[in-house]
């Protein structure tokens, strides 16, 4: 940074890029100018952002109160009915609801347990401590499509890897299991497959946060001859509180938005017990027309996110304030 | 106590090795299996193959279309990723080395987004593009991977420039640079190591992107490495042998990226996790 500041100008001129003090602009226009180039600088991210986002929210939030196909611009305004139709529709309604809270409290427990448990083992300083973490960070890296895929031909009754594993050990019972075809079970293999991909991306963020707590509340523990028990529970954990919210909440996000993993291993299936919020919005539009049901299904989606995101800031906020 | 405190440190390393194995074993399986003729997964879809038959990779290839797809996946990403960085870097030299007074609250006007997926707006973007003509288009796919970058490259961005000096900005202007000239020529090459972290985190997130392509590109003329699975799995049945070739072809670059660059990557979504 020194050298840049020292060379910085006179490069500049030297290049020709700076003409000094030549133009005598009006002292007004200028600061007129000076007024809005920020807003040019920004206008590109603006415009993306109005036309990705904003303009179909609203458009969204419009389409929910009515009861348009799609086709044509036939449609009336049926007020909250399409919302109604959601909270009173049976449980063909509900059902995803139900099923991505079940995978997101499923996911949100174990990968946070699984993700702390291994960064304090993997904080301290060992040999094939790199090696460890490059290994359980990896499936975080891949295309879901991918690991869909690696664990199909893992799970398939009676010749996949795992029967065939299971069958040479002799219990036969693991091999007939039907992992994705049977719907008691099937949640929890999808939740155990989502697992065994993101702990690791959970683990790295507890690391992460396990590198802001500083030395020296560990070395004042010592003088005091606090146990490595008493560590963990009065400084290491108490001080993780804003890496344990970040890590719980982008698990909760990454669950409710959840579409991927189940469309390609189940397609939603058996019947509808791995069917996903998302999937739901994506069959509604696209196979059933029925915009006005998806659009509601989106905004009350969007809402849930939105809360979430709220109540992990306010969270945030007061771990920051017993800190301080 | 040095025994004892050796024999938890074999324990220890007992129980990572076999979580590392449980981490791996599904890609080493996925490895042998691709190795495999169709006849010989059926009968022995565990163990290792007894004959390796490499023609399983030159018919993905062709069949696969793995050029094309490579090729298309490789230019969606990296445009998205570019025009990605310009604007975020742009904006959040504005937020911050302006001198507007609301940068802050400007910032968080542009985290906002981040409450927001493409998930959540799939239908009515769906719609609109449909009017526009941007369904199977590049253009579309795009727009769509620019704007869900975005906050997060900014908010990173914007919080690394405030740590910059404002003198450093300033002396450029002292010196008759135009703002223009104070983002592209002191700016950015200081933004050198955020904009990898951007880039990185974005470009992994597009690269390995199945939902948008399987939305956006329905008539199938437009292909990118996650979509050549589909060839695989609904076109010809089900050929395993087949879709575990081609996963191997959309895995691999991305395991050798990650092997080479992975502190890079690790520090990237570590950055992108923990910037609030």
């Amino acid at each position: 940074m020194e050298i840049i500041k020292a060379k910085m100008p006179r490069d500049l001129y030297r290049k020709g890029q700076v003409r000094p003090h030549t133009t005598s602009v009006p002292r007004s226009r200028k600061s007129m100018r000076e007024a809005l180039l920020p807003y040019l600088f920004m206008s590109p991210a603006i415009a993306v952002l109005a036309f990705i986002y904003l303009a179909p929210i609203i458009f969204m939030l419009a389409i929910s109160v009515t009861d348009w196909t799609g086709v044509g611009w036939r449609l009336n305004f049926v007020g909250l009915q399409n919302f109604v139709r959601i909270v009173t529709g049976g449980e063909r309604a509900l059902t995803p609801v139900v099923n991505v809270i079940v995978f997101a409290v499923g996911t949100v427990v174990i990968q946070n347990i699984l993700g702390l448990a291994f960064a304090l083992v993997l904080d301290r300083d060992f040999r094939g401590r790199e090696f460890f973490r490059t290994i359980f960070f990896m499936p975080t890296v891949i295309a879901s499509i991918a690991v869909a895929q690696m664990w199909k031909t893992m799970l398939i009754p009676g010749t996949g890897t795992i029967a065939n594993i299971a069958g040479s050990l002799g219990l036969k019972s693991i091999t007939r299991i039907l992992w994705l075809g049977d719907s008691d079970i099937v949640m929890y293999v999808l939740i155990g497959i989502n697992v065994w991909q993101w702990f690791g991306y959970n683990m790295v963020i507890y690391l992460a946060g396990l590198q802001n707590i500083p030395v020296h509340l560990y070395e004042a523990a010592d003088v005091d001859g606090a146990s490595g028990f008493d560590k963990l529970r009065y400084i290491t954990l108490p001080l993780l509180g804003p890496a344990a919210t970040i890590s719980i909440i982008l698990t909760t996000i990454g669950a409710l938005k959840m579409f991927d993993l189940p469309y390609l291993l189940t397609q939603g299936g058996p019947g509808n017990a791995t069917k996903t919020i998302t999937m739901d919005i994506v069959q509604r539009t696209f196979l059933n027309n029925d915009l006005g049901y998806a659009s509601a299904l989106s905004t009350l989606l969007l809402m849930g996110i939105a809360l979430i995101t709220v109540v992990q800031n306010r969270t945030m906020r007061r771990w920051r304030q017993e800190e301080s | 106590m040095k025994a004892k405190r050796s024999a938890e440190f074999v324990a220890k390393l007992i129980g990572l090795s076999l979580v590392a194995m449980i981490v791996i074993f599904p890609f080493a399986n996925l490895v042998m299996n691709s190795l495999k003729s169709d006849a010989e997964f059926i009968g022995n879809p565990a163990g290792w193959p007894e004959h390796i038959a490499l023609a399983n990779y030159a018919e993905v290839f062709v069949k696969g279309r793995i050029i094309n797809a490579a090729v298309t996946s490789i230019a969606i990403t990296f445009t998205s990723v570019i025009i990605g960085l310009a604007i975020s870097s742009l904006a959040a030299f504005a937020i911050t080395k302006m001198g507007l007074k609301h940068g802050g609250a400007l910032k968080i006007l542009f985290l906002l987004p981040l409450l927001l997926s493409v998930q959540v707006v799939v239908l009515p973007i769906f719609l609109i593009y449909a009017r526009l003509g941007l369904v199977n288009t590049y253009t579309g796919a795009i727009l769509i991977y620019v704007a869900h970058g975005l906050p997060l490259g900014i908010l990173i961005l914007a919080n690394f420039l405030e740590s910059v000096p404002n003198e450093l900005c300033d002396a450029a202007k002292m010196d008759g640079a135009s703002p223009f000239q104070v983002y592209h020529l002191v700016a950015l090459p200081l933004l050198k190591t955020p904009l990898t972290t951007v880039a990185i985190l974005n470009g992994l997130g597009i690269w390995n992107d199945f939902f948008v392509p399987f939305i956006f590109f329905p008539k199938g003329d437009i292909e990118t490495l996650p979509l050549s699975i589909l060839h695989f799995v609904q076109n010809y049945g089900v050929r395993w042998t087949m879709v575990f070739a081609d996963v191997v072809y959309i895995v691999a670059p991305v395991l050798l990226f990650y092997i080479i660059l992975q502190r890079y990557v690790v520090g990237g979504v570590t950055a992108g996790a923990l910037v609030e």
